[in-house]
């Protein structure tokens, strides 16, 4: 449900304090990442080219709509807007990009991530496996996220069990 | 899980409208497709220097400049600008080493590849100045026109 309340009442105080800078930060962080994709769209086209795993007809779309597809889940992890879907989103999103950079490291391509600038010099940052690196980490903070959500996901389950046993009797 | 998948497909749809909704109206948009096949193309979407045929032909008729053939090795062995060094896309790690030897970080550099419709002349040129090197050009009719005016190929 957009804007439905954290319930954060029953974590502890360190768990609540590690859950808010995980949604800040993840959330921050994809916010950060879509404005110079947003700003230049033509240079993040490019990096998507050189990528070299894109079909060609598909490059400027991704460039276009992946930017927003980051930002909105950004802003919306921050403000509890569909906040597990963004969550998913994200999740999803860095696994796609670690599977990405591991194919073009495995290929021996050299290559810069275009993850937070559309340069193609290479920093400390755009070192292939420091990137690989990056986001394997990201993605599990991203888990851990989804690991202190675990009271939601307890309210739904325990919900659908009740749908289950009430459904023989509703044929019966 | 359906709740999240519902919202995640609704957070990807609303993401593409708004995407393509800013394209559309701001003045530095891009066309949805772009072609990307042809060397030429891709060049004018970067800032990357290229030249013409004639241009190709007198810097590597007064050694001015150092060629760099960005097809596949077997290509390379088909038929090649004299003097060329072969840095196929995809390989360009492995082969670099033999550019590394033969030319300055200064020199002229001129990258080819078969001719206008394909864009691993651009890959390699790109990836060249990742390493570095300050005067990368695309002569961008590949081999193809090297042949169709005459000029000497190497085998």
């Amino acid at each position: 449900m957009a804007g439905e309340r954290v319930s954060t009442g029953k974590m502890s105080v360190i768990n609540k304090v590690i859950y808010w800078f995980l949604r800040l930060f993840l959330g921050g962080l994809f916010i950060y990442a879509s404005i110079h994709k947003i700003t230049d769209p033509l240079g993040f086209a490019k990096i998507v080219h050189n990528f070299q795993l894109s079909p060609w007809y598909m490059i400027n779309f991704t460039a276009v709509v992946m930017p927003y597809v980051e930002l909105i889940c950004g802003l919306f992890l921050i403000l509890g807007i569909f906040r597990l879907g963004a969550l998913f989103t994200i999740e999803f999103l860095l696994g796609f990009f670690t599977v990405l950079i591991a194919i073009n490291i495995a290929r021996g391509l050299d290559f810069t991530c275009g993850c937070f600038s559309n340069s193609t010099e290479k920093t400390f940052l755009d070192i292939p496996l420091i990137t690989l690196l990056r986001d394997i980490v990201l993605f599990l903070m991203g888990l851990y996220l989804f690991k202190l959500e675990k009271p939601y996901f307890e309210k739904n389950y325990k919900k659908d069990e009740r749908l289950d046993t009430t459904m023989p009797d509703c044929h019966s | 899980m359906k709740k999240i998948l519902a919202e995640s497909t609704l957070i990807i749809i609303f993401s593409i409208l708004i995407g393509c909704m800013i394209n559309l109206v701001r003045p530095d948009g891009i066309p949805f497709v772009g072609d990307w096949r042809n060397v030429s193309e891709t060049a004018k979407k970067s800032d990357m220097q290229t030249i013409s045929i004639d241009t190709a032909y007198s810097l590597w008729s007064t050694h001015q400049a150092v060629f760099v053939d960005a097809r596949t090795d077997s290509d390379f062995a088909t038929g090649r600008i004299p003097g060329a060094i072969n840095i196929p896309r995809g390989n360009e790690d492995m082969y670099f080493g033999i550019l590394r030897g033969s030319a300055g970080y200064d020199d002229t550099i001129v990258v080819y590849c078969s001719s206008e419709t394909c864009d691993d002349s651009f890959v390699v040129a790109e990836y060249l100045r990742r390493k570095n090197y300050k005067a990368v050009n695309l002569y961008e009719g590949g081999i193809v026109k090297w042949q169709e005016k005459g000029y000497p190929l190497e085998k």
